[in-house]
């Protein structure tokens, strides 16, 4: 794993925070890409239990549908689902969500997204995890898979808050190319 | 001023801009549509808690339930 697995670029937050991360003109050489993320938002989100926003991701700019399934749960809870899609505003998924503003301070989500075969020219299908917590109260572990229609290479990748809160300072998210040899 | 960062992965060059005009108006589009999905979510949810409720109501009282009250009991 280690000689095929390559960190691209890594993006954080500096204390004026930021709307968005933006990984662009992403070469075409690895068989699949990931990212890991660790975020927080300038925000309230969806409120306090859990102190959670909803994460947003848009690739080559614009373009395509985005059909999304995805569950979560709160602990002792049995776990949700939902479905989202369409394109515009509606891609909203719980995985790979941002820490809100009424977590205490210094909490970070923490949330992974695989791209495989991302150079493919047929649609896309993305995995993506997180768990976001409050010192312990409120944790949710939330999964999800968005299709993408899009059927050209992905060449940048956007991530930013449903809500459109900033990312808070120290916000975080790596960009991983991952070889099949 | 609201500010994107882009790091490009071929230079490795990063740049922060603050947002276009444009890239503000979607945002806050963006955040209206939020809003309004949110509590079409949050309104959903309740209906569905009440019906439960209604549903195990009549269950208790030995009453019929409407087909949609059962619905939301039997999986």
């Amino acid at each position: 794993m280690a000689n095929t697995y390559t960190l691209i670029q890594s993006i954080t937050v500096g204390s004026g925070g930021a709307a968005n991360m933006t990984f662009s003109s992403i070469p075409s050489t690895y068989t699949d890409l990931k990212i890991v993320g660790s975020t927080r938002i300038v925000g309230n989100g969806e409120g306090s239990n859990p102190p959670i926003s909803r994460g947003e991701i848009t690739f080559n700019g614009s373009g395509g549908t985005y059909s999304v399934c995805m569950m979560y749960g709160l602990p002792n809870q049995s776990p949700t689902t939902n479905s989202a899609g369409g394109s515009g505003g509606s891609r909203s998924f719980y995985a790979g969500s941002s820490v809100g503003n009424l977590a205490a301070a210094s909490i970070f989500s923490n949330f992974e997204i695989y791209i495989p075969s991302y150079t493919s020219s047929l649609a896309k299908v993305i995995l993506i995890n997180d768990v976001t917590e409050n010192f312990e109260v409120a944790t949710t572990e939330d999964i999800c898979a968005i299709s993408w229609s899009g059927t050209s290479a992905i060449t940048s990748i956007k991530l930013n808050d449903y809500g459109n809160s900033n990312y808070a300072q120290y916000s975080t998210a790596s960009l991983y190319g991952i070889k099949n040899s | 001023m609201t500010i994107a960062i882009e790091v490009n992965c071929t230079t490795g060059e990063v740049t922060e801009r603050d947002l276009t005009a444009e890239e503000i108006a979607q945002r806050e589009a963006d955040a209206a549509a939020y809003a309004a999905r949110k509590a079409e979510e949050e309104a959903a949810a309740q209906a569905l808690a009440d019906l439960k409720a209604s549903a195990r109501a009549k269950l208790v009282a030995g009453t019929p339930l409407t087909e949609e009250e059962a619905a939301t009991l039997v999986i």
